[in-house]
């Protein structure tokens, strides 16, 4: 399994992969994102439109991430998810730090306005 | 218009040697459920699929990861679906060591909850559980690991005839 990264110019990194994010692949991804934090790419945008399937493992590795992101000083934001992972974010309540952005610009336009800040 | 049917049943033996064949064959067995489902006119709608499927995901990735040591070369495992006019039903059997206590749950998070304090894993169960109407594990005397689950249609199936 993959991650495909991309770095923008204003400090925002946007991570996708393809497939189902579970028991299979969560740990690998949760390496990964955690690595890219302790690399000083602590604005994360995880594209989801890709992703099929996500499960709790995957759950986890996102809420893993997320900590290891807003300890460093900065976010993790999943954009573009399916109706799977919004009907499971909404019935473990995670949806409230997890909120699905419909478009990767609108997540980073909640960067933007934070960088400016 | 459709009669109601009686039962839709679809069914899947497969020896799995690893946890990836043992889920895919579970998103492909539901696919073909689903179709089926159409078929006759009796799909539930997209939100009832992904709470039936991530939670029936959960059950068989539990059944895959802790009832098979991890050198264990096959593990068998049995998906029985289930369509009937007032619900769904999941039959999932597998040939693993018993589970010697309930098995590990983690509760859904609080809404006040801080994100430095929430959990990281554990959720599986607890999210069938939240998904579905029922959930029940029992050990057969034939040392088999059952799981039932079952969620029930919406009015409007219930209601069709």
């Amino acid at each position: 399994m993959i991650l495909q990264i991309e770095q923008g110019d204003d400090g925002v990194t946007i991570v996708r992969m393809e497939g189902r994010l579970d028991l299979l692949t969560a740990a690998d991804v949760k390496h990964d994102l955690t690595d890219l934090v302790a690399d000083g790419r602590r604005r994360l945008i995880f594209d989801l439109e890709r992703v099929s399937f996500v499960d709790s493992s995957g759950l986890g590795a996102l809420i893993s991430s997320l900590k290891a992101a807003r300890q460093a000083g900065g976010d993790l934001r999943i954009a573009r998810a399916n109706e799977q992972v919004r009907t499971l974010l909404k019935l473990t309540t995670l949806e409230r730090v997890l909120r699905p952005y419909e478009t990767i610009e609108e997540a980073r336009a909640g960067y933007t306005s934070i960088a400016a800040d | 218009m459709l009669a109601t049917p009686r039962s839709l049943l679809i069914e899947a033996q497969v020896a799995t040697q690893t946890m990836a064949e043992g889920l895919d064959a579970m998103h492909h067995l539901l696919a073909c459920f689903w179709e089926d489902a159409a078929r006759i006119d009796y799909l539930p709608s997209e939100t009832w699929r992904h709470l039936f499927t991530t939670a029936l995901a959960e059950v068989v990735a539990n059944g895959l990861r802790h009832a098979y040591a991890p050198e264990t070369p096959e593990r068998p495992l049995r998906l029985r679906l289930r369509l009937f006019p007032d619900r769904v039903e999941a039959l999932l059997i597998d040939q693993g060591e018993p589970y010697r206590s309930a098995p590990c749950t983690t509760n859904l998070p609080d809404d006040r909850v801080d994100i430095a304090d929430l959990p990281e894993s554990g959720y599986g169960l607890s999210i069938a559980y939240a998904a579905l109407d029922m959930v029940r594990y029992h050990r057969t005397r034939g040392g088999y690991n059952c799981w039932k689950l079952v969620k029930k249609l919406q009015q409007k199936h219930k209601s069709k005839s």
